[in-house]
């Protein structure tokens, strides 16, 4: 299981990076989903204390989006450092319901989505469009959901894991 | 039961001050750079942009590589895109096709008289487009800030940045990076980009200027100049940058709003996309022999009032 604490967390934001680069076909509207994706495995790997999962990693992943997009430098950096700063302070949090733990997680999404959308407004000294930063949340979001019931369809149940543990002790 | 209620107090007040990550000073580093990075970009300095495409550039390998896997899951999305309206489709397409063999009998008289009168006229025959097609390896258009892609071939095809990029459905934009085995393509819809056009039947000169939407603005069109919905868009050629006659898109809104252009490439599905190896062909031009003619007339007009000086030539070579 070291693998898992150790490689799995850079690298699936590592790819999950890649993966906003590549063409999907998706309309240039709902793209704004795909550089998300790695935000929503920041969140799920910083809630881990085990993970590695350092910020400057965050901050070089979020820079090499941006030099692949060729949107300004920092943004994606900033971005990322951003979704690392609201894991945290949602890690601390004392909320154990499955709920709360989905509220906490939809206002973090939600709030680096609003931080994004403000950083590309700042930038251009103009409100732009929310829609698709708002899309690319609900989205996002969505696809958070789908990728947690396959995980939790894909663990074995707690009360034999706890069996086992029984028996060994 | 005992050791359990124990393990509990025990765990509660264990866990609750070290519950959770740290922030350490780092990240106030980090987000200084970032913040300090974005403003050198706002500023638009060149030293960033060409360290950044090397770096893009370098990657296109990756890339290729990754579209090995894509390409199955493009597929599935295509087909089941395609099925969802398919009689709707094959509808149109019926329609659209006999429209089209009547304008097809049509053109094929147009292009025999075009022919006739260029004879007669003796025009200078239009520049012959030799192309490559090359594959889309990665796509920047999500976000704010650009509209881009990249494809698999570079200056090692002798590509040259500003090429015109085009598919089956027209002009999508131009080169303005490129690497040995990569190229950026900027996309019509680029907040950076900026095409002269023709529009309508009345050959409206215009800019078509991108705006980071799906459907860029026409600015600078004259005083009094009548463009409706649905009027067709076209390169006027205009500065040399595009070829004339390249296909682009039509005008959408108009009368009370400022009039669009509808795109006709789809280009959220860029696949494979053809590069034309067009040369401005006016950079060939030179002004030396009108430079010549002055300096000689110059010394023609020293040597009248100086008999005393020297002529000499080659000033201005």
């Amino acid at each position: 299981m070291t693998w898992r604490v150790t490689v799995l967390p850079a690298l699936s934001v590592l790819a999950l990076t890649f993966a906003a680069i590549l063409p999907w076909g998706l309309p240039s509207d709902y793209r704004f989903v795909l550089p998300l994706l790695p935000v929503v495995a920041i969140y799920y790997w910083t809630r881990d204390d085990a993970a590695w999962l350092p910020e400057w990693v965050l901050f070089l992943c979020g820079l090499l989006l941006d030099v692949l997009t060729q949107g300004p430098l920092g943004y994606w950096a900033l971005v990322y450092l951003v979704a690392y700063i609201a894991a945290v302070y949602a890690s601390r949090s004392a909320i154990e319901s499955p709920r709360g733990k989905v509220a906490l997680f939809t206002t973090a999404i939600i709030s680096v989505t609003f931080f994004a959308w403000l950083a590309a407004s700042a930038y251009f000294l103009e409100l732009l469009d929310w829609k698709p930063y708002a899309r690319g949340a609900f989205f996002a979001l969505i696809l958070a959901a789908l990728v947690q019931l396959a995980l939790v369809i894909a663990k074995p149940s707690k009360s034999a894991t706890s069996l086992h543990l029984t028996r060994g002790d | 039961m005992t050791r359990l209620k124990d393990a509990q107090f025990i765990f509660a007040r264990g866990r609750a001050p070290t519950r959770g990550r740290r922030l350490r000073p780092l990240i106030l580093l980090l987000l200084f750079i970032s913040s300090a990075l974005m403003l050198l970009s706002r500023m638009d300095h060149s030293m960033l942009s060409d360290l950044r495409w090397q770096v893009a550039s370098s990657m296109s390998p990756l890339f290729q590589s990754a579209m090995v896997p894509l390409d199955p899951l493009r597929d599935v999305g295509r087909t089941l895109g395609t099925q969802a309206g398919l009689q709707d489709e094959v509808d149109r397409l019926k329609q659209e096709n006999q429209r089209l063999a009547s304008w097809e009998w049509r053109a094929r008289q147009l292009e025999s008289k075009l022919a006739d009168l260029e004879a007669i006229a003796r025009t200078v025959p239009a520049q012959k487009l030799d192309f490559i097609t090359g594959r889309v390896i990665a796509d920047s258009s999500g976000g704010a800030f650009v509209r881009n892609v990249t494809i698999d071939a570079g200056s090692n095809n002798k590509l040259k940045v500003g090429y015109p990029v085009v598919n089956a459905d027209g002009l999508l934009g131009r080169i303005v990076d490129i690497g040995p085995t990569s190229a950026r393509v900027l996309l019509a819809t680029d907040i950076n980009s900026r095409i002269p056009v023709v529009v309508g039947p009345t050959a409206a000169r215009a800019i078509l200027a991108g705006d980071n939407t799906s459907e860029p603005r026409l600015i600078y069109l004259p005083d009094g100049a009548k463009v409706s919905q649905g009027d067709d868009v076209a390169t006027s050629g205009t500065g040399g940058l595009f070829p004339a006659g390249l296909r682009i898109g039509v005008v959408h809104g108009g009368k009370d709003t400022e009039p669009r252009v509808r795109i006709r490439a789809n280009l959220d599905h860029l696949d494979y996309v053809s590069v034309l190896f067009y040369d401005d062909p006016s950079s060939n031009l030179t002004d030396e022999p009108a430079n010549q003619k002055s300096t000689a007339d110059a010394a023609h007009s020293d040597a009248g009032t100086n008999s005393g000086t020297s002529l000499h030539s080659g000033s201005g070579q």
